[in-house]
């Protein structure tokens, strides 16, 4: 189990856990029957940006069991390959994703 | 014939899954692009015949899902629940299946019939995946067609299927027996309590909406939050917790890789795509910036290139054979000479100073347009990403500050391509401050008087300026206006692909069309009112007597401590302000008034088309022959001798930087503007762009007069 960041290029990993800054993983998503802190409504700032990203994130690919290959790693933007869709995200967002290494 | 009333059909899917080429190589020129109501999301539709059948195809905004997170997402779900069209087409990317359901599965929660579109099946096929489309049409109830919009296939067979009788009715997945025991409960309470609520949406998918916590859609449904009887899902909340979104989402996300699972089979290794072949370079560490400023170069160099002669043949066509048109078409109805001016000088001479730019605003949108298509935008913008850090943006903006040195229109309108509303605006303040064309001629006129032996240096440290003050004003704007953490950074970067010629040409048409049509009608107008200022009062002899020159003379104490306060200067910084370039223009015309050359002989009509079309062959070969590097005449400049002597006498070669300084810097032109405030509604960011430029230039200039001073300069 380690950072998303410490693969390198050509290395591949299984996400075992993502833990967005903000608390916004899996956790973010508003309540049932209630959402009384107003989450998920229109385009507000702050947490909703972050929670928009995260969810974004999850669209594209990048969710807990996906098996990833990291194509570029230096400066503040990684590469990855998650199935067929090239994805770049920001080393604080890496950070963020634990993964397992795999051996090809 | 066809029926009276159109079959609506709506067209979903995934960004880059080829929805836009689908629909171009469908619709072609019948395509309508508009914009959806309230936002700047593009709305592209078409109206058509197909097989007897009238057809209404619209674009819906591409999306990764139905969440209400992004406009994007609420746009698309908000036609599809209270529009209901008759179909959805669903373009989904073939090589990338597993993603694309995840949306596909949301679309069937709509109970709406639909048509998935199995596009870039052929790039697919060329990776060697198999994929069972007999299976995919059992398990979800639907058609599916592979398709390949670049090529051309399946298409045919894709309209058929639309208007086919057959019954494209999707199949209600079973989303295990927890939830659907708790939808079962929830629509007897919504059956007893909410009958209306019922007709007005899509059963299953409002009860999804409500279990998810759906803040939008209790608000449209008008239930108050927490109405809903909450022993319905004690079991759930036992079982899973309260986070319901969440629990779905990994129903939907367990669906569609249990689905492509099934259904594709992929071969065992991975090859090494051309793509990835291409990124080692693009994207390496050390040739990426090399490789992306030469793509600039080259970007640049075609379009002034390309573009500059036929500026010149518009520019000499509208001062010679138009004018001369208007003036004997007004002469032959008797009218005043008045109007003949205010036609020539006025109308012609402001609306032709932005017609000009035209060639250069449709290359420079054609090449872009290809950039972006291909995928190489997105690289651009990785490559950029840690430069652009410098000034809190991420390289997402690189693209539209760049823009800004050819025009700050089109940048503007290039701040669409980034998500974050707080991006865009940010980067659309800072856009103004890139030294754009307009302001070239300005720095031209002024250097070649008073620096002429280092004219190139000092331009040169005008576009420095310029961007320094980019770097600073982005700063100050990130401790201020936009304070907070910026939000994390992910971004898709599309395989590379060959964009189609009919989809580049509709495109660079739609975003050039933007600047034509705001830019003609706010030009027109104001040229109208510069033209009434310079020659109000009625008769009016000197300028200086004129409603410019006594509005330049009001301002002109304002600019006394940097060192040009003078009317004329002020004056010509008041018109400055329709473009950048007409500051040129009014001096000449306050400095040194232009004699009315007394035209001996007119040229006929005839002699006037035949100028036209020779001059515009002459454009085509000045443009093919910069291009090839031939060599060619230096055309003579114009004589401006009386202008020179009167900015000698006015301007210090210290007063003169200090002027085009706040030249460079102070508020953007209308058209940037006008531009400003169709894309982010409304005139508060407009105001603060030009409050901050104005306040900014007159500081730097400021700085630099009394700086200078007291260097003894």
């Amino acid at each position: 189990m380690m950072p998303l960041e410490l693969l390198t290029p050509g290395e591949r990993g299984e996400i075992t856990e993502i833990q967005y800054v903000g608390g916004c993983g899996r956790g973010c998503h508003s309540h049932a029957h209630g959402p009384k802190q107003g989450h998920g409504c229109g385009l507000g700032r702050g947490r909703q940006m972050e929670n928009m990203h995260a969810i974004r994130a999850e669209e594209m690919g990048l969710r807990v069991g996906k098996q990833i290959e990291m194509l570029s790693n230096n400066g503040n933007l990684l590469l990855l390959l998650v199935d067929d869709t090239r994805i770049a995200i920001d080393r604080r967002m890496a950070r963020s994703i634990r993964v397992k290494g795999v051996t090809v | 014939m066809s029926q009276q009333k159109p079959l609506v059909v709506a067209v979903a899917g995934n960004p880059n899954a080829g929805k836009s080429t689908l629909i171009n190589a469908i619709a072609g020129s019948r395509l309508h692009v508009g914009n959806w109501p309230g936002v700047t999301v593009e709305k592209k539709e078409a109206l058509f015949d197909f097989e007897g059948r009238s057809i209404r195809i619209v674009d819906l905004p591409g999306c990764y899902s139905l969440s209400p997170y992004t406009q994007e997402e609420i746009i698309t779900r908000d036609y599809l629940v209270t529009e209901k069209p008759d179909i959805i087409i669903n373009v989904v990317d073939a090589t990338n299946l597993e993603r694309n359901l995840y949306l596909s599965i949301q679309l069937l929660e709509l109970g709406i019939p639909m048509i998935m579109a199995l596009n870039i099946y052929d790039e697919a096929e060329a990776k060697g995946y198999k994929i069972n489309t007999k299976q995919m049409e059992e398990t979800l109830g639907i058609s599916v067609i592979p398709t390949s919009a670049t090529r051309k296939t399946g298409l045919e067979q894709l309209m058929k299927a639309v208007v086919a009788d057959r019954l494209n009715s999707p199949r209600t997945l079973n989303y295990g027996g927890d939830i659907e025991t708790v939808l079962t409960g929830l629509g007897d309470h919504l059956q007893r309590e909410h009958k209306g609520l019922l007709e007005r949406y899509p059963e299953r998918w409002l009860m999804l909406k409500l279990l998810e916590g759906d803040s939008l859609i209790f608000k449209s449904a008008n239930i108050a939050v927490g109405s809903l009887p909450v022993e319905l899902s004690d079991h759930l909340l036992r079982s899973f917790g309260d986070d319901f979104e969440g629990l779905l989402a990994d129903v939907r996300y367990g669906l569609s890789a249990g689905l492509s699972r099934e259904v594709l089979l992929k071969p065992e290794k991975r090859s090494i795509e051309m793509t990835e072949r291409i990124d080692r370079i693009v994207l390496n560490r050390y040739l990426g910036i090399p490789v992306f400023a030469a793509a600039m170069w080259l970007l640049f160099k075609l379009t002034f290139d390309l573009s500059s002669p036929f500026g010149d043949w518009i520019d000499g066509t509208l001062n010679g054979p138009i004018k001369r048109w208007a003036t004997t078409i007004l002469n032959g109805t008797g009218a005043p000479d008045w109007t003949i001016s205010l036609v020539n000088d006025g109308i012609i001479a402001g609306v032709g100073s932005v017609l000009v730019f035209t060639p250069v605003i449709f290359t420079i949108m054609f090449l872009i347009t290809f950039l972006e298509g291909s995928g190489y935008m997105a690289r651009a913008a990785f490559v950029m990403d840690r430069a652009m850090h410098l000034i809190g943006l991420h390289g997402k903006s690189f693209i539209p500050m760049l823009l800004g040195f050819g025009c700050n229109v089109p940048s503007i309108y290039a701040t669409r391509t980034l998500e974050n509303e707080k991006d865009k605006v940010l980067t659309a303040l800072l856009v103004p401050l890139m030294s754009c064309g307009a302001r070239l001629p300005v720095y031209l006129l002024f250097v070649g008087i008073f620096f002429p032996d280092n004219s190139g240096t000092v331009v040169w440290s005008l576009y420095i300026l310029g961007m320094l003050m980019a770097v600073v004003m982005g700063f100050i704007f990130k401790k201020t206006l936009f304070k907070g953490e910026s939000p994390m950074f992910i971004m898709e970067l599309p395989p590379y692909r060959m964009p189609s010629f009919t989809s580049l040409m509709l495109h660079t048409w739609e975003k050039g069309k933007h600047f034509l049509v705001k830019a003609g009608t706010y030009i027109f107008a104001f040229s109208i009112l510069v033209w009434f200022m310079l020659n109000l009062p009625w008769g009016v002899e000197h300028k200086r007597d004129s409603y410019l020159g006594k509005a330049g003379a009001a301002v002109a104490p304002v600019f006394q401590p940097l060192g040009f306060g003078t009317w004329e200067a002020s004056s010509a910084l008041i018109t400055g302000v329709i473009a950048k370039e007409i500051v040129v223009g009014t001096m000449g015309e306050i400095y040194a008034p232009v004699k009315e050359e007394e035209k001996t002989e007119q040229p006929t009509v005839g002699e006037d088309i035949k100028e036209i079309i020779v001059s515009f062959g002459g454009a085509v070969k000045t443009a093919v022959s910069t291009l090839l590097y031939l060599p060619q005449q230096e055309e003579p400049e114009e004589e401006q001798s009386g202008l020179k002597e009167a900015l000698k006498a006015q301007f210090t070669a210290l007063s003169s930087f200090s002027y085009m300084a706040f030249v460079l810097l102070y508020m953007p032109c209308i058209v940037v503007i006008a531009a400003m405030r169709q894309e982010f509604g409304g005139w508060k960011w407009p105001a603060v762009a030009v409050a901050y430029s104005t306040t900014l230039a007159w500081a730097v200039s400021f700085l630099i007069y009394q700086g200078g001073r007291l260097l003894g300069l």
